[in-house]
């Protein structure tokens, strides 16, 4: 891995905002995968895939090998109960010119490394033929692990997929290294001009990268897509599962996460090159019992002032004078129309935070501007 | 005579219950509505016919487990309206709120105060945060 891959080094997210086009997906989740939480994390692919178009068939494929790779977490996983391990895990999506790359990483012991390496090389030995032949005598064999695995998963993965499956294992201490598993989709039907996969970043070096990246910003989900309503209710689902503590900070901090991606949606519908739609980046950090919600989403450029005169407002009065504020614009129902008027929500957000409002610009090419903006909930 | 208004909640709409001949208006669970106004303004439609010839005792309840800030302003509304009305009828008004949730309850408390409307606060059972799945589920837990 060269270093200038070092995605930790540059403001990484707003890379990702820039790289991620408008039919594209880049969407990590890192922490534990209780059953519930894995139907929600696949739920919110689900959505976002089921839009593409690109053939049914392939569609189901995409989804059995997202299947497999996020059961391969729970069922190969190592990390003790509750240990931090555990929630370093991760399940990611990347799509990009119809090419979809699924990439999971987990803890393993060390003293499995040599078996499960032995079965990759394998399985990435096959062609298609004899990868049937395998599939059907390791099915016939019957020496299934307590954990419910022979290979069988990683061979449907293969055979899903068309492609051979990268992995990699960087070793964490004596006893347990991390194991990254990559399977790459092509969602181009035959027939259609053939789009090489080539110069994607994402290969399993850059998922290496992406989860340092991820660990060392305690971040637990990044969702970089178009939003819409759907969208936002499977990652309401997630982090509602996801979530720790109390009614009351859990409630506060998915209202806030909804007026936010709310933010996204009536705000953020611009055209950029041509193309249009709520295009934006959600992500969630949790560190030292401190939650941290950004989202970033485009706006024009000639909004900056108004939309930065605004949120200056909101952060320089007092509690008291926020409330009044609030009040009056909630029992203004003259501009009627006003579910689309950012105002309240802002407000909204800075109340319930009880911190200030971080926001920041960022100019593009043509007259967009990234608009990102963060808040910070203690718990 | 106006019909009686049945709606299912979703995952991100309240369930409405708005019934003429009971004198009898219920909305509750999630509002997250992204158009919070058109869901709303049929329901304002409604209550606005309902006062031209109201029962004599009209019994009101809000049951939210969440609403977002485009709801806010139109529950804002829809109370406003109830208040103008409020001479008509006796009117009755519950604002149920979660086990805990001090932050449903000043909403309430809120819109209580600001439109000079009395309002019985009734804590229930926590049920949205259960296991997400049974969201909305309107379970009243009298204490």
């Amino acid at each position: 891995m060269s270093s200038d891959n070092n995605i930790a080094k540059r403001d990484f997210v707003i890379e990702l905002m820039k790289s991620t086009g408008k039919d594209d997906l880049n969407y990590i989740y890192r922490g534990e995968f209780t059953q519930n939480l894995q139907q929600h994390i696949l739920s919110l692919a689900e959505k976002n895939i089921d839009r593409d178009r690109i053939s049914g068939k392939i569609k189901k494929r995409i989804f059995h090998i997202m299947v497999e790779s996020i059961q391969n977490i729970s069922r190969h996983g190592d990390a003790k109960e509750n240990s931090e391990e555990m929630t370093s895990s991760f399940f990611s999506i990347q799509k990009q010119n119809k090419w979809y790359y699924i990439t999971t990483g987990n803890i393993i012991e060390n003293n499995k490394i040599d078996d499960l390496r032995s079965k990759l090389d394998k399985i990435n030995s096959l062609d298609s033929e004899e990868l049937d032949v395998f599939y059907r005598a390791v099915l016939g064999n019957g020496q299934l692990s307590n954990k419910g695995g022979a290979g069988l998963g990683l061979i449907e993965m293969v055979r899903k997929s068309g492609n051979k499956l990268s992995y990699h294992i960087e070793k964490v201490n004596d006893e347990i290294s991390y194991f990254y598993l990559h399977s790459d989709i092509n969602g181009i039907t035959l027939g259609e001009a053939p789009v090489q996969p080539l110069g994607s970043v994402y290969t399993v070096d850059y998922m290496v990268n992406l989860h340092r990246f991820i660990l060392d910003n305690s971040i637990l989900l990044i969702y970089s897509a178009v939003f819409d309503q759907d969208s936002l209710l499977s990652l309401i689902s997630i982090m509602k599962s996801r979530m720790s503590g109390g009614l009351n900070s859990k409630k506060k901090i998915i209202s806030i996460m909804v007026e936010m991606l709310q933010n996204i949606i009536h705000h953020g519908n611009v055209t950029v090159s041509g193309i249009s739609g709520c295009q934006g980046i959600f992500y969630i950090s949790l560190n030292n019992g401190k939650y941290c919600l950004t989202t970033i989403n485009y706006v024009k450029t000639t909004d900056k002032e108004q939309l930065t005169q605004k949120i200056d407002h909101i952060n320089s009065l007092s509690d008291e004078e926020r409330e009044d504020y609030y009040n009056e614009r909630l029992f203004d129902f003259d501009s009627d129309e006003s579910f689309k008027e950012g105002g309240l929500g802002l407000i909204e957000i800075r109340n319930k935070s009880k911190n200030p409002l971080e926001y920041q610009f960022f100019d593009t090419e043509d007259e967009f501007s990234l608009f990102k903006i963060t808040t910070y909930i203690n718990i | 005579m106006i019909e009686t208004l049945n709606i299912k909640g979703t995952e991100d709409s309240p369930e409405v219950i708005m019934d003429f001949q009971k004198g009898f208006i219920r909305i509750s669970g999630t509002s997250w509505l992204e158009d919070a106004y058109s869901f709303y303004e049929p329901l304002y439609q409604w209550v606005s016919e309902y006062f031209k010839a109201p029962q004599k005792v009209t019994e009101i309840e809000f049951g939210y487990t969440y609403f977002n800030t485009s709801s806010a302003k139109q529950i804002a509304k829809l109370v406003t309206l109830i208040s103008n009305f409020k001479s008509r009828s006796e009117v009755k008004v519950k604002w149920f709120y979660e086990n805990g949730d001090s932050e449903m309850l000043k909403s309430g408390k809120k819109y209580s105060e600001l439109l000079d409307l009395s309002f019985e606060f009734v804590e229930i059972e926590s049920t949205s945060e259960s296991e997400d799945e049974d969201e909305g589920v309107y379970k009243i837990v009298h204490k």
